[in-house]
C-alpha cells in the first residue's frame, strides 16, 4: 500500500488542472463534487484549442490536409475510447452527448423494436434518473411493465435474491448503474450480466460512475450495452458514448437521420453508413471527440487500477473520520466493504438540510453537492431524505482537502448548535 | 477563516428553529405552492383575504434554514398589510431610488403595471436594485439580506377582465447559487 501512494505523485497531477489553483476568498478550492462532473488536465483544454486554432476543418468530406487531420483524430479518438474498455473496435462506439442521450438511444431504437405489450424491463432501485425515465417512458408507451431490483435491508447494495426473483420474470432487458451515484456502491455487474444472460435478456450498464474510476473490460462483463460520458472522466461536456455489440448495433436503426449517417441517396432510395458513423448524424462534435481522445491518453498515463487504489485510500480515510463525528450518517457500503464502494459519500448532519450544510461548505471555498442527485426515489423513498449532501473524490483529491471538508462540519454544527 | 457567515446569522437561525405562522389555513383565499428541485425546498403559502386585506397568512413544507427563515419573516411582513399599502411602498421606494421600481423590473411575470399590487419583489441579477426594494420593505436588515438571497418572490395582486376580482399570488423559490 505504501509504494503504491509513493508511485502516486498527487502534486504532479494536480499541476496539471489549472482550475485547482484558482482561490475562493483566499483559500484554494477544494473541488469535492467529481461524480457531478470531473475537472480538465491542461492536456485536455490544449487538444479543444489546438483543434480550432490550428486545424478547424469538417471531417469526413474535406480532401485537403487539415480536414484529413481532423478526420484522423476524431475517428483515434473512437479507436482509443475502443481499447479503452475492450471494445471489439471503434465501430462499437457511438458518440452521443452524454450518458442519458446513451441510455435515450438505446431505449428509442432498440427498445421500441424488441419490447412488447407486457414485457418486463428490470432496473434497479438505486439508479440515476437517467436509467429509469427512459425505461419509464418506454414501458408506459409499450404496455410493458418495469420491474425494480430492490436494495438489501442495509440500503446500501443491491439485493440479489431479489434479482434472481425478478429474472424469473423474463425481462427482455436489465438496465443497472455499475456504480451508484449516491450509495457509492460498486454493483457486481459481471454476476449480474451473467445471471441476466442465462434468461435471455440483454444487459445495458449506466457506466457513468464507473468508468472514470476504474478499470472497465466491456468483453469480461459481457455488457450488451455500455454508456458513459466523457466530461466525468477527464473530458469536455457535450460528448459520450453508448457502446453496444456489433450484431446489437446492426440491428438498431438509427434515432436521427441525414448527413455523414448514410452511404448513398438516391430521389426514392437510401442506404445507412457503416458503423459508427450510422448513428452520428450531421457534423459531430469534432473538437470534444479529440479532446476526449487526450482524457484517455491522460488516464492511461495515469493508470487505471492506481485511480482506484487513490479513491479506495481517500474513501477509507473519509470514513474514518467521519465515522467519529457525532450526529453525522453516513450512507453506502462500510468501512468493512471498501473493495464494493467507490468514491463517492453521501451523509447528513442530523436534521440539518443539506442545502445549508453546502452553503457553509462554499464559505470554507469547499464544493460539495447537495440534493437528491438526480435519484429521486431513492433519496426520498428509499433513504428518506429530502435531500442529501455529497462528497465525491477524483485522481486529484488529497487527505488534506478531507480534513479541510471535516473541519466544515464542525462549522455547520457549531452555526446550527449541534453537539 | 472563510467568508464570514452573515447569512446564518442568529435571527435567521432563530427564525429557523421557531419560525412564525408555520401552518396551515383550511380554505384559504389563496394559496401557492413551490418546489425547487435542486435543492428540494418545498413551501406552500396561504393566505386569507378579506375585505383587499391580508387578514392572516401561514406556509407549510420543508427547506433550508435560508428558506423557512425566509418564509418566517416574509409571512410576518405580510401580515395585515393591504394592497393599499402596497402601492404606497412601491411609489416610496419609487421616489427614493434613483431607478424607479418599475413592475416589469422588479417582476417579470407582471404584465399591468397600475400598481394595484402588493409587491414583494427580488429577481435575477438586479441585486443592488433588489436589495433597495427589499430595505425598503423590511424593517430589520436581516430580514432584507434573507429575501435577497433566498430570491423569492411574493405576488399578490387583482386580476383585472375576465376574473375580476380574484386574487392571484406567485411564489417563486430561486436557489441562491
Amino acid at each position: 500500500m505504501k509504494s503504491d501512494k509513493m508511485d502516486f505523485d498527487i502534486e504532479k497531477i494536480r499541476a496539471d488542472f489549472p482550475i485547482l489553483k484558482i482561490k475562493m476568498n483566499e483559500r484554494t478550492l477544494v473541488y469535492l463534487d467529481s461524480a457531478a462532473t470531473s475537472q480538465k488536465p491542461r492536456q485536455v483544454i490544449d487538444a479543444i484549442v489546438d483543434y480550432y486554432k490550428n486545424y478547424n476543418a469538417n471531417i469526413h468530406r474535406g480532401l485537403y490536409r487539415i480536414s484529413e487531420k481532423a478526420t484522423e483524430e476524431y475517428t483515434e479518438s473512437k479507436a482509443k475510447v475502443a481499447k479503452f474498455i475492450n471494445a471489439s473496435g471503434k465501430e462499437e462506439i457511438i458518440y452521443v452527448k452524454n450518458t442519458t442521450e446513451a441510455i435515450n438511444l438505446a431505449a428509442l431504437s432498440w427498445g421500441d423494436a424488441n419490447i412488447r405489450k407486457g414485457d418486463r424491463i428490470l432496473i434497479s432501485e438505486m439508479e440515476h434518473h437517467s436509467n429509469m425515465v427512459p425505461w419509464m417512458v418506454l414501458a408506459k408507451k409499450k404496455g410493458a411493465i418495469l420491474d425494480y431490483i430492490q436494495l438489501d435491508k442495509g440500503n446500501s447494495k443491491l439485493d440479489m435474491k431479489s434479482f434472481e426473483k425478478m429474472l424469473e420474470n423474463r425481462p427482455k432487458i436489465v438496465a443497472v448503474t455499475h456504480v451508484s451515484n449516491v450509495l457509492g456502491t460498486i454493483n457486481d455487474v459481471k454476476e449480474i450480466i451473467k445471471k441476466a444472460h442465462r434468461k435471455g435478456a440483454k444487459v445495458l450498464i449506466d457506466g457513468a460512475q464507473s468508468i472514470p474510476h476504474m478499470k472497465v473490460d466491456v468483453k469480461d462483463m459481457d455488457a450488451d450495452f455500455f454508456a458513459f460520458s466523457a466530461h466525468k472522466m477527464l473530458g469536455p461536456t457535450g460528448i459520450g458514448v453508448l457502446y453496444a455489440k456489433t450484431d446489437i448495433l446492426n440491428s438498431m436503426e438509427p434515432l436521427m437521420t441525414g448527413g455523414d449517417m448514410i452511404k448513398s441517396v438516391a430521389y426514392d432510395s437510401y442506404t445507412w453508413n457503416d458503423l459508427p458513423w450510422k448513428f452520428e448524424a450531421g457534423t459531430a462534435n469534432i473538437a470534444d471527440g479529440i479532446a476526449f481522445g487526450a482524457a484517455i491518453d491522460y488516464l492511461n498515463g495515469i493508470g487505471m487500477n492506481k485511480i482506484r487504489e487513490h479513491e479506495k485510500r481517500l474513501s477509507k480515510y473519509t470514513l474514518e473520520k467521519l465515522e467519529k463525528i457525532k450526529g453525522v450518517k453516513i450512507y453506502g457500503p462500510g468501512l468493512d466493504d471498501l473493495d464494493n464502494r467507490g468514491g463517492v459519500v453521501a451523509f447528513a448532519i442530523g436534521s440539518i438540510h443539506p442545502h445549508d450544510v453546502a452553503q457553509i461548505f462554499d464559505s470554507e471555498g469547499i464544493a460539495i453537492r447537495a440534493g437528491h442527485h438526480c435519484a429521486m426515489p431513492l433519496v426520498t423513498q428509499k433513504l428518506n431524505q429530502a435531500a442529501l449532501s455529497r462528497m465525491s473524490f477524483y485522481l486529484y483529491n488529497k487527505e488534506s482537502e478531507i480534513d479541510a471538508a471535516i473541519a466544515a462540519i464542525g462549522k455547520v454544527k457549531k452555526i446550527f448548535k449541534i453537539g | 477563516m472563510g467568508l464570514p457567515l452573515d447569512l446564518y446569522a442568529e435571527e435567521i437561525i432563530s427564525h429557523y428553529e421557531h419560525p412564525h405562522n408555520r401552518g396551515e389555513i383550511k380554505n384559504p383565499s389563496i394559496s401557492v405552492h413551490e418546489y425547487n428541485p435542486t435543492c428540494g425546498d418545498d413551501i406552500t403559502i396561504y393566505l386569507d383575504i378579506e375585505k383587499d386585506k391580508i387578514k392572516d397568512v401561514k406556509f407549510s413544507g420543508v427547506g433550508c434554514a435560508i428558506s423557512i427563515a425566509s418564509a418566517s419573516m416574509l409571512t410576518d411582513f405580510v401580515k395585515g398589510k393591504s394592497r393599499k399599502y402596497g402601492l404606497a411602498y412601491r411609489n416610496r421606494a419609487s421616489r427614493n431610488r434613483s431607478r424607479p421600481c418599475k413592475a416589469e423590473v422588479c417582476n417579470p411575470i407582471a404584465q399591468d403595471s397600475e400598481g394595484s399590487r402588493l409587491h414583494v419583489s427580488a429577481q435575477g441579477s438586479r441585486q443592488k436594485h433588489k436589495r433597495a426594494v427589499m430595505e425598503e420593505a423590511f424593517d430589520s436588515d436581516a430580514g432584507a439580506r434573507v429575501v435577497v438571497l433566498l430570491q423569492s418572490i411574493l405576488f399578490l395582486g387583482k386580476k383585472k377582465g375576465g376574473l375580476s376580482n380574484k386574487y392571484f399570488l406567485r411564489l417563486q423559490i430561486i436557489p441562491y447559487f
